[in-house]
């Protein structure tokens, strides 16, 4: 599985642009060859490149380099995010729409809720993996997934997938 | 709880996986590489040094400059003369302080030379005869030699007595720090000292000394001696 368009998704999702999601992983690419050395199994490059990422994120927002999140608006009615997000693009079906639209709901989770439902959800580690990563027990990295599952499950109202050109979910989850 | 279904299970999580796909699906690895390589020529080459390394190049410099300073060259110290000399038949114990001043007397020519210390003792021989020591520091065997002849000839009592002259070695101790400062600055007075003190202790018979200067030169001798040894001094 190659890593690096992952890796990319990845940035640009949590990050909620593309130029900045670049920016981050270039970043991280540079900080993970500037110490190769402190790979130990070569087969978790994987693992420990994605820490890397995380942690340049966390750095790298702590010193609002990247812009930090900024709801455009309040969790009262979740059609307001929507109605919010058509304000910055006009066309539902656009990746950019949709990019904004993702930041926000992520910016409604903690920041260990975000990472644990991307990194097993999107990006496709296990939990194993993902406890390894944010170096916290498997139990915390399930815990965590459902939280923020449970949080997300309210977030969009139904009809809003159509809205935005999305094919339904076609799997219920087994909680 | 240990099985957690990763595919998206509500409408929220299926939009972020929708866009996750696309922005995967737009990765573009070659302009990554092309970046890349820009970034890697315009960075600033750091040379991160690692912990063990540092450990191991601060080893390798003690071993290093532990193996210089043991393999350091301390010249011998080849100036030391120790002269054995044939007592009169009149000599006595009592007349010591005599025979301190006699060749306190001499000691300038010694220090012309480049003498710097001169022990006067005596010693009782098997057959209870008497020799007088003579230890010396700071001049070659030559020199030593032609100053005693020199003296012998001005004292007539000495005129014509036997006597031996040979270099003893002297153990005293040295420092790793006063070997480097003797490297470095050669012979120190701090490392004379030290001779003088492993010769006195090895002439004394850790008898007390009596030290005073004359003519430059430091002028050991029997600590009950050592009031006459003073004013000799001076």
């Amino acid at each position: 599985m190659p890593v690096y368009p992952r890796a990319l998704a990845y940035a640009q999702s949590i990050s909620g642009s593309l130029m900045d999601g670049e920016d981050l992983v270039q970043d991280a690419v540079l900080s993970a060859y500037s110490r190769f050395d402190t790979l130990r199994n070569r087969e978790r490059f994987r693992e420990w490149f994605f820490a890397i990422l995380l942690n340049r994120f966390r750095n790298l927002r702590n010193r609002w380099r990247l812009r930090p999140f900024k709801l455009v608006a309040e969790l009262g009615s979740s059609h307001s995010i929507l109605e919010a997000t058509a304000s910055v693009s006009g066309d539902p079906a656009e990746l950019g729409y949709q990019l904004t639209l993702v930041r926000e709901l992520l910016g409604r989770l903690s920041a260990r809720e975000r990472d644990v439902i991307l990194l097993l959800g999107p990006a496709g580690f296990t939990p194993e993996e993902v406890a390894r990563i944010q170096r916290i027990s498997q139990r915390a990295v399930i815990q965590l997934a459902y939280r923020a599952r449970r949080k997300l499950r309210a977030m969009l109202p139904e009809g809003a997938l159509s809205f935005l050109n999305i094919p339904a979910p076609g799997v219920t989850n087994h909680e | 709880m240990s099985e957690f279904n990763t595919r998206p299970d509500n409408n929220a999580e299926q939009l972020i996986q929708s866009v996750f796909d696309r922005l995967t699906g737009q990765a573009d690895p070659v302009i990554a590489r092309l970046r890349l390589e820009r970034s890697l020529e315009r960075r600033p080459r750091r040379r991160r040094v690692s912990t063990a390394i540092k450990v191991l190049a601060f080893i390798t410099g003690l071993l290093a400059l532990g193996g210089w300073a043991s393999g350091a060259p301390v010249i011998g110290w080849d100036d030391g003369q120790l002269i054995t000399i044939q007592a009169p038949d009149s000599f006595v114990p009592a007349a010591y302080p005599h025979w301190v001043g006699v060749f306190a007397n001499h000691a300038e020519a010694l220090a012309d030379h480049g003498g710097h210390s001169l022990i006067v003792d005596y010693r009782q021989g098997s057959d209870d005869s008497y020799f007088l020591q003579l230890g010396i520091i700071g001049v070659s065997y030559t020199e030593a030699n032609d100053w005693l002849r020199d003296v012998m000839q001005r004292v007539p009592e000495l005129n014509g007595t036997p006597y031996t002259i040979t270099q003893p070695l002297l153990p005293f101790r040295v420092s790793v720090r006063e070997m480097l400062a003797y490297s470095v600055l050669g012979r120190t007075e701090a490392e004379e000292r030290k001779v003088v003190a492993a010769w006195r202790a090895a002439e004394s018979q850790a008898q007390q000394v009596a030290m005073g200067r004359h003519a430059q030169i430091a002028l050991i001798a029997r600590s009950n001696d050592c009031r006459r040894v003073s004013m000799v001094g001076f």
